[in-house]
Parts: structure tokens; C-alpha cells; sequence
């Protein structure tokens, strides 16, 4: 019997140090709270909010009630993190400590935080310094415009949420954003301090591609813009992860960010695909709302084409998100490894592609990278640039015309979504759609395609695009050939439905409905 | 007939030089999305692996126990578990299994042989478990942490006594070695039952079992003054999924 009674206490305490987790606690309201958004914002946060019509007295800004943090950090083990936003804190407790929290009054509701977490990896080789690779990276883009323009990104704030940040505060690269004090601020949200320039040299990467500078050689186009560098991503202690990101974006609003990149995502094995719909995940949420404050929001599809997920991840599966993919810099097709889109619930995505190879500034010199983490920054240093050229854009407009500069605007795909970003289209207001360029017919289930411009084939890569889309939008089938022959031909797939042939090549965009 | 394959063959060569056409990327959106509730997965509604685990007969001071060499005392097992998703953090789960157990005696058992004596005690056997699973947070597409309580039932289809014999020879020359080996001996319960309790992670768990059965006989618990051997096993499993 004594036996049985050892092994009873045995489990019980082995119960009791397992189940200590992580949860959300969201209060009702928030009484007694004062508010001087005039003490707590920055100016420039301001000047945002006034640009994009956010009310400065928004509730969702007033500090969470202090005594209901008190009541709670009393019972449970820790508190974690505060959020203004959705009126709450993420604390560290027992389920016999939640259920006693539960039992507050103005406790709204609460839900666990989840337990395992993947960080959007990258693979880095070593290699000399690539002046053609260095070229392409931004040429893709039309960069060569906004630096001759002088739009470099000047004025507009850039928040960069990533694992750390080596050597930024030394590294030549950067000199010249440091010798005019434009790291505006830094956090470390996992160890609560300001000083986030060690860990990961992901960030230092990262931001290299936004505003680096070397041998008077751009590495990304907003060498002008202002920072703020907040450290968010943990590899030992991964719990708090999407916590941190949600407090980043409310550090990052308060102080001004007109741009938040975040070259990081979450997906298996902590989601399923069925979760990527923009509105399940706590960190696509956190990104919504950033987005509805004024903030544009420039997240990374992920790593996984080539891996069994395959598909974007979150928060790139916000609507509201600029979601990133990756291309080869050669030729501006899909990369091996870029997550391909639709949403859970069918949305285009990735909205834009850039390089997914680069060269990058590492903790102590330069490095070719891969990933879609390197093709954010490049577009975000674009979006600075765009903003630059019209400073009255809305987040949400400048992402609209973001997408309509893109080089295979108005088709997509999901590898692809909208092409590459154009500086063109800002610069000299030109878009990039091109006079007829090819010929189709239909013959029983086999489209052919006859081209017309065989002088554009001998000179450079040329790709025809197509997709067999659903009449509301969403993509059966897409495809896409290099055009080595003035000929192509491929089959139209059977369905029950009719579908819409939409095709792209060289400028040159048509769509044909078939019954 | 040759002639007229190798015509062919010329012209389909020709014919396919004359269109080449390169489809660099290829996508059907429907065999790579899969946006509805999966029923069969590591977190889905039922999940089916192999796993592999080995057990250690631990000592106990508040019963009597027959003395047993714990190092070398194992229980490995082999089989299938199944688990079926009740609630997204409550699974009920079964288990089918091969188990081998090898129990060494550290004291002389059945009878005295002369020479310095090893007893081993090999038991092969089919169990199962029932049990229930509990997810202990938000697991997502894994099988995140869980803890396992239920009961296990065993039958023992056949065992193996060995007494391995040192005969110390008198003249201090080499020692002589034997091997008595008895097949199917009447010792051993053909049924065991106990209590389970697991916690674990992913792919792994550390499992502890308790034997409420007696593992040998009456016949032979009567030349034990009816001291069994260990019931408590602490034991580590790997799930081959």
C-alpha cells in the first residue's frame, strides 16, 4: 500500500512541474486608465496617426489597469508580457493558477499560449564579395532609379523584429546610419533591456539589406531611413516568441514606425495549414492591428517550397501584410525554397517577390544568403523609397501601389504573386504593361501559344506566365515556361466548372474564359 | 519491322527538336493545400505509430522484494500504439505489443546447484494498454507534451530459467563453466496487469508502471516465503513516427 502511495505522489509531482504553462489573460476593460498620447508617442507616431485618420484617444492605446495586473501577477507565477492593444498580459501559471484567475471579475477570457515554436531558418555559406549578385539584388527592383532620384528612404522609420543584431553598432556598413543617430531606439524583449547588438547576426543581415552601404556600393535602397531594431526572436527559450512580436509592434507604433519588417514565421510543427488564414494565429492578429494603426506591415513567406508545409506562413497570412516571396536575382523566377501561397481561405499570396539570394552583411564581413528573410528588407527598402516619393500614401495605398508597380501586374501567381517591385512606376509614373506580344488559339484541351517579339528571346530571359483560375479568383493550376521557341503548347485541365486562362509574357497580359 | 521502329523513332525525335518547350515551374494548387481538419496525423483524430521502449525493474523499500541485479534487469518492448482524439487536449489511446523481459536474480532462486551460481529468468510476452492521453497546451500539427494514465495487461507465453554454473576447480587451474537452461518452467503467472503513468515530448516519454499481479506463481512464491519480485519499472519510449 506504501508502494502504491510513492508512486501516487511520484505522478502527481511530475504532473504539477509539467503543466506550468503560458497563457493570455484578457481583462473587460479598462477603468481608471489615463491616456496623454501627446507624453506616450512619439512625434512621428503622431504625424501617423493624424495622416492615416487613427484617432490620438483610441482606446486600445490606454495603458491596461494597473490593479488588474497586481490582481493577477498575485496569483499566477509570472507576468510577462503587457499588451496594450488587446487589453491583457501573457503570464506563467498552473491550471489550478488560471482557473483562480478565471474567477476574477474582470477577467474577459483567457488562452494558452502554445508550447513549440519554429523560427524561419536560413542557410548561409560563406563566399567572396559578389559585385553582379550585389547588382541584381537591387536591379530587379529598378533600384538604380530611386538611387539616382535620391530617394533613399529618408524620413520614413523602419522597425526590424528579428534575433539580434552583432555588429551594427561597428560594422562599416552601417557607419553611415550611425554617424547620423538614425538607430533611433532598440529593445531586447527577451532580456528587457536596450542593448540588442549580439545574439543571431540574422538582424544584422537583415538590415544590411534595408540600408547597408558598402565600398559606396548599396546593399539595400533605404540607406536614409531611421531605425528601430527590436530583438524578438529567442532559440533557447522559444515560448515567448509571438508575445515579444506583439509587444514589438506596440513599442514599434508608440515610437513612430512607418514600416515594420519582420523576416520571420511560425508554422509547423505549431500550426496546421488549415491555421493560416490570416485570422487564427495571435501574432497574424497582432500584425492586423499594427496594419490598422497606420503601420506597414512587411513580413516573409517562409523557407518551405521545397519542404512538406509548403505554403505562407504567419503572420504572412494577414491580409493586410506585404508577404514576401522569393526569386532566382538572375532571372526573376520563383526560388527553390520561397513558400508558395494560397491563404488557408484562398487569398493571393506572396503579394510581391525580390532576390532570395544576397549578399548581406554578416557579423563580421559580407556573405551571400538565401531566403526569403533577405528578400523582406530588399522590399522593404523599396516600400521606404515608394514612400519617400509620396509621402501622403496611406500603409494600405502604399501597399496597393506597391503591388501595381509590380513587373507582372495585373497577373499572378502563387510563386510569383505580383512580380517584382518597379522603381519605374514610381519614379517616372510609368507602369510596365507592353503592346500585344503573343498570340493564342484553343484546339480541343490544348492552348497555343505563338510569340511575336522572337528578338527579345535571343537577348535575355523570357518566361510566359499562365494560370487556369476559378471565376471567384482563386487559382486551380499555374505554370511557367522559358521561351526558347517562338511555339508553346500546353494542356487546359478538367473541371466541373469553367475556368478563366489568364497569361502573361513580357508586358503583355490577356485572359480568356473558358466553358 | 526494324526499319519501320526506327522511322518512327527518327521522326519522333525530330518532332519533339522542333517544339522544345521548357515548363520551368509547374503547380497544381490542390495537390500541395490541404486546408481542412485532417483526420489521420500525429495531432489528428486518430494517429496510429510503431514505437520501441525498454523498462527497469527499480527497488522499493516499503515491500519485500526477491533480490534481482538491477542493472541487467530490462523489460524491451516493441508495438503499436493508436491514439484516438476525444478533445483536442484528451486522446484515448490503445497499444499492442511484443515484450521481452530478462530478470537477473542476484541470490539463488529455484535451487542450489554446486559452484558459484547465476540465475536468469527470460520471459516472453503479449501486452496491451489502455489509456488516456492528455495534451498539456496547444500541441499544433505535433504531438506537443502529454501525459498518460491507464492500465496494462499482459500474457506470457513462454519463458526460459537459466543457471550459469562457475565450478571452482580445486587445483586453481581454470574454472569450469555450465549453463543449465529449463524451457517453459511452472513459475511464472501466464497474466499481469498494473497502473501506467508517461510524460513525454514529441517522440520520446519516460513511462512508470506498477505490477498490481504477482509475477510468479503460488508454487513459486511458497519457496519465497512469498516475496515476488519488483513491481515498479521506470522506463524510457521512442515513438517511431
Amino acid at each position: 500500500m506504501k508502494t502504491k502511495l510513492v508512486v501516487v505522489i511520484l505522478l502527481f509531482f511530475s504532473v504539477i512541474s509539467f503543466s506550468q504553462n503560458r497563457y493570455w489573460v484578457f481583462f473587460t476593460n479598462k477603468k481608471n486608465s489615463t491616456f496623454d498620447p501627446y507624453s506616450y508617442f512619439d512625434q512621428k507616431a503622431i504625424d501617423r496617426r493624424v495622416k492615416h485618420g487613427v484617432p490620438l484617444y483610441d482606446s486600445s492605446d490606454f495603458p491596461v489597469n494597473q490593479q488588474y495586473i497586481s490582481s493577477v501577477n498575485f496569483i499566477v507565477d509570472s507576468v510577462n508580457t503587457v499588451t496594450r492593444w488587446f487589453n491583457g498580459v501573457s503570464v506563467i501559471a498552473t491550471p489550478a493558477q488560471i482557473s483562480e484567475v478565471l474567477e476574477l471579475s474582470f477577467v474577459k477570457n483567457i488562452e494558452p499560449i502554445f508550447l513549440q515554436t519554429y523560427t524561419c531558418d536560413y542557410d548561409t555559406f560563406l563566399s567572396s564579395y559578389d559585385s553582379v549578385l550585389l547588382n541584381q539584388q537591387l536591379e530587379l527592383m529598378q533600384g538604380s532609379k530611386f538611387i539616382n532620384n535620391n530617394f533613399n528612404g529618408a524620413g520614413i522609420r523602419i522597425a526590424i523584429f528579428d534575433a539580434g543584431f552583432p555588429s551594427v553598432d561597428i560594422h562599416p556598413v552601417f557607419e553611415h546610419i550611425r554617424n547620423n543617430n538614425r538607430i533611433i531606439k532598440t529593445y531586447d524583449f527577451a532580456k528587457k533591456n536596450d542593448y540588442v547588438y549580439k545574439y543571431s547576426s540574422h538582424g544584422t543581415m537583415v538590415m544590411s539589406c534595408i540600408a547597408g552601404i558598402t565600398n559606396g556600393i548599396n546593399i539595400g535602397l533605404a540607406t536614409g531611413a531611421e531605425f528601430l531594431l527590436a530583438r524578438t526572436e529567442i532559440s533557447r527559450e522559444p515560448f515567448s516568441e509571438e508575445e515579444n512580436w506583439l509587444a514589438a509592434a506596440e513599442w514599434a507604433d508608440k515610437n513612430g514606425a512607418d514600416i515594420i519588417t519582420s523576416s520571420l514565421g511560425y508554422t509547423v510543427p505549431r500550426y496546421f495549414q488549415y491555421n493560416m488564414d490570416g485570422k487564427t494565429t495571435f501574432v497574424a492578429k497582432a500584425a492586423k492591428m499594427a496594419s490598422d494603426k497606420g503601420i506597414l506591415v512587411v513580413n516573409a513567406m517562409g523557407n518551405d517550397g521545397d519542404a512538406n508545409w509548403k505554403v505562407v506562413g504567419t503572420p504572412a497570412d494577414a491580409q493586410e501584410v506585404l508577404s514576401v516571396g522569393g526569386v532566382e536575382p538572375d532571372d526573376g523566377t520563383h526560388i527553390y525554397f520561397s513558400s508558395f501561397g494560397p491563404t488557408a481561405d484562398g487569398r493571393l499570396k506572396p503579394e510581391v517577390c525580390a532576390a532570395g539570394k544576397a549578399i548581406v552583411a554578416s557579423k563580421d564581413g559580407l556573405t551571400i544568403s538565401y531566403g526569403t528573410s533577405f528578400s523582406t528588407p530588399l522590399i522593404t527598402g523599396f516600400a521606404a523609397c515608394a514612400l519617400q516619393t509620396d509621402p501622403s500614401l496611406t500603409n494600405m495605398q502604399l501597399k496597393q501601389e506597391i503591388i501595381n508597380s509590380a513587373s507582372l501586374f495585373p497577373y499572378f501567381d502563387y510563386a510569383h504573386g505580383y512580380g517584382i517591385p518597379q522603381a519605374s512606376y514610381f519614379v517616372d509614373k510609368q507602369d510596365n504593361s507592353n503592346d500585344t506580344t503573343f498570340y493564342f488559339t484553343i484546339d480541343d484541351d490544348i492552348v497555343h501559344i505563338n510569340i511575336l517579339k522572337e528578338d527579345s528571346i535571343e537577348t535575355e530571359f523570357k518566361f510566359l506566365y499562365y494560370n487556369f483560375s476559378f471565376s471567384n479568383g482563386k487559382i486551380s493550376q499555374y505554370g511557367l515556361f522559358q521561351i526558347e521557341e517562338d511555339q508553346v503548347e500546353f494542356i487546359i485541365p478538367q473541371k466541373n466548372e469553367d475556368l478563366i486562362l489568364k497569361m502573361f509574357f513580357d508586358g503583355y497580359y490577356t485572359e480568356y474564359i473558358i466553358k | 519491322m526494324k526499319k519501320i521502329i526506327l522511322t518512327t523513332l527518327i521522326i519522333a525525335s525530330f518532332a519533339i527538336d522542333a517544339f522544345s518547350q521548357r515548363e520551368i515551374l509547374y503547380e497544381d494548387v490542390d495537390n500541395y493545400t490541404v486546408y481542412q481538419k485532417q483526420k489521420f496525423g500525429v495531432n489528428g483524430k486518430y494517429f496510429f505509430y510503431n514505437y520501441a521502449s525498454i523498462d527497469f525493474l527499480m527497488p522499493s523499500v516499503y515491500e519485500k522484494q526477491l533480490p534481482v541485479r538491477y542493472g541487467q534487469n530490462y523489460h524491451f518492448s516493441y508495438g503499436f500504439k493508436f491514439k484516438f482524439k476525444i478533445f483536442n487536449w484528451l486522446s484515448l489511446g490503445t497499444d499492442f505489443n511484443y515484450s521481452f523481459k530478462n530478470i537477473a536474480f542476484d541470490d539463488i532462486f529455484l535451487f542450489e546447484v554446486n559452484g558459484k551460481q547465476k540465475d536468469k529468468l527470460l520471459i516472453n510476452s503479449l501486452g496491451t494498454e489502455l489509456f488516456f492521453r492528455t495534451i498539456i497546451g496547444r500541441a499544433g500539427n505535433s504531438m506537443g507534451k502529454f501525459i498518460d494514465f491507464g492500465g496494462f495487461g499482459s500474457v506470457n507465453f513462454s519463458n526460459i530459467y537459466t543457471i550459469k554454473i562457475t565450478n571452482n576447480n580445486p587445483l586453481g587451474l581454470q574454472a569450469k563453466k555450465e549453463k543449465l537452461q529449463y524451457k517453459n518452467i511452472n513459475i511464472v503467472e501466464p497474466f499481469l496487469y498494473g497502473a501506467l503513468f508517461r510524460v513525454g515530448v514529441g517522440h520520446f516519454s519516460l513511462s512508470a508502471k506498477y505490477r498490481f499481479s504477482d509475477l510468479l506463481k503460488n508454487t513459486a512464491l511458497q519457496e519465497t516465503n512469498n516475496i515476488d519480485l519488483p513491481k515498479f519499472t521506470i522506463g524510457v519510449e521512442i515513438g517511431l513516427f
